[in-house]
């Protein structure tokens, strides 16, 4: 077995997951403040205003990264469902459905923030414009996850019903992403791109890019420390749970 | 029209949202805790089935 694979198997493990993800979400949750507090600071404070836009262009600093974000988060959550679905992995139907809450919250923020954009700048806080509408059902289907999730007794049944509904979903990410090409928006057109030409200056890139690091260590941070919850009530009978609940940590030795 | 309502209402969202998100794990992890030490409590009274 090569070190990878015996990295996955130890990592599949529940108690050495919740001891090593526990490490992992302080430092995570420590450098999304760091990134975020300087994104916020240069955003906010050293930015110029846009000549367009004018100052409105600051709540782009948070918009744009939660846009990131919910796609992000709905990308990570339909693949551990397939994982799931395919070889009925615990850890991964665990981290898929707590991909849903954490998802639907950057997903609210970029629609109201984006609303909130939108008044000063379009004179609207809403159109039903492919990219707005992509979005809103991208909302409904985080909603949708988690109803699933929560309606079935039995948690790992309820995960594998909401992993079917991820997946099927996951068709509506390449719309959002396209909706700015495909249809006459009035949304505007990607500014920032991986491969070739970024049309946005420098002083407003690095505050953006540091907000989409902030948001991105607080997504796995989040995503961890709630795998970890989860994983405490679907092993709640095990060892090394009622060890952790009595003393404090959790026996691995024992466990393993 | 001044931007400064809809700026401070956006940043607003932003904090209220993931520190609502955050909480639920963090204060959740402890009632799980809690829980399940009663649980193991009640069941160690009860003494072996």
């Amino acid at each position: 077995m090569n070190r990878l694979t015996l990295w996955f198997h130890r990592m599949g493990s529940p108690p050495t997951f919740y001891r090593i993800a526990g490490t992992w979400l302080a430092w995570l949750f420590a450098l999304s403040a760091v990134t975020g507090a300087a994104g916020l600071y240069l955003g906010l404070v050293e930015a110029p205003a846009d000549y367009l836009q004018g100052e409105s262009v600051r709540i782009l600093y948070i918009h744009v990264p939660c846009a990131w974000m919910s796609l992000f988060a709905y990308g990570v959550m339909a693949v551990n469902g397939f994982i799931a679905l395919v070889w009925r992995i615990k850890l991964s139907e665990i981290l898929a459905m707590s991909c849903a809450p954490i998802g639907a919250a950057f997903t609210l923020i970029t629609l109201v923030t984006g609303a909130l954009w939108g008044r000063p700048t379009w004179g609207t806080y809403w159109v039903w414009d492919a990219r707005l509408t992509s979005e809103l059902v991208l909302l409904f289907l985080y909603f949708g996850v988690i109803g699933l999730y929560h309606a079935s007794e039995d948690p790992r049944t309820g995960a594998r019903a909401a992993s079917l509904l991820a997946l099927v979903g996951i068709v509506n990410i390449p719309i959002i992403h396209f909706s700015v090409k495909w249809w006459n928006t009035l949304h505007q057109g990607e500014s920032v791109r991986l491969i070739g030409p970024t049309s946005i200056d420098i002083s407003m890139l690095v505050p953006l890019l540091l907000m989409a690091v902030a948001t991105k260590c607080y997504f796995v941070a989040a995503l961890l420390a709630r795998a970890r919850v989860a994983l405490l009530e679907l092993e709640s009978g095990k060892d090394w749970v009622r060890a952790l609940a009595m003393k404090g940590e959790p026996r691995i030795e024992a466990a393993a | 029209m001044n931007h400064a309502p809809f700026i401070i209402a956006s940043y607003a969202v932003f904090f209220l949202v993931l520190a609502i998100d955050l909480a639920a794990p963090l204060l959740g992890r402890r009632r799980t805790l809690e829980r399940i030490r009663a649980q193991y409590k009640r069941a160690q009274r009860r003494g072996p089935a």
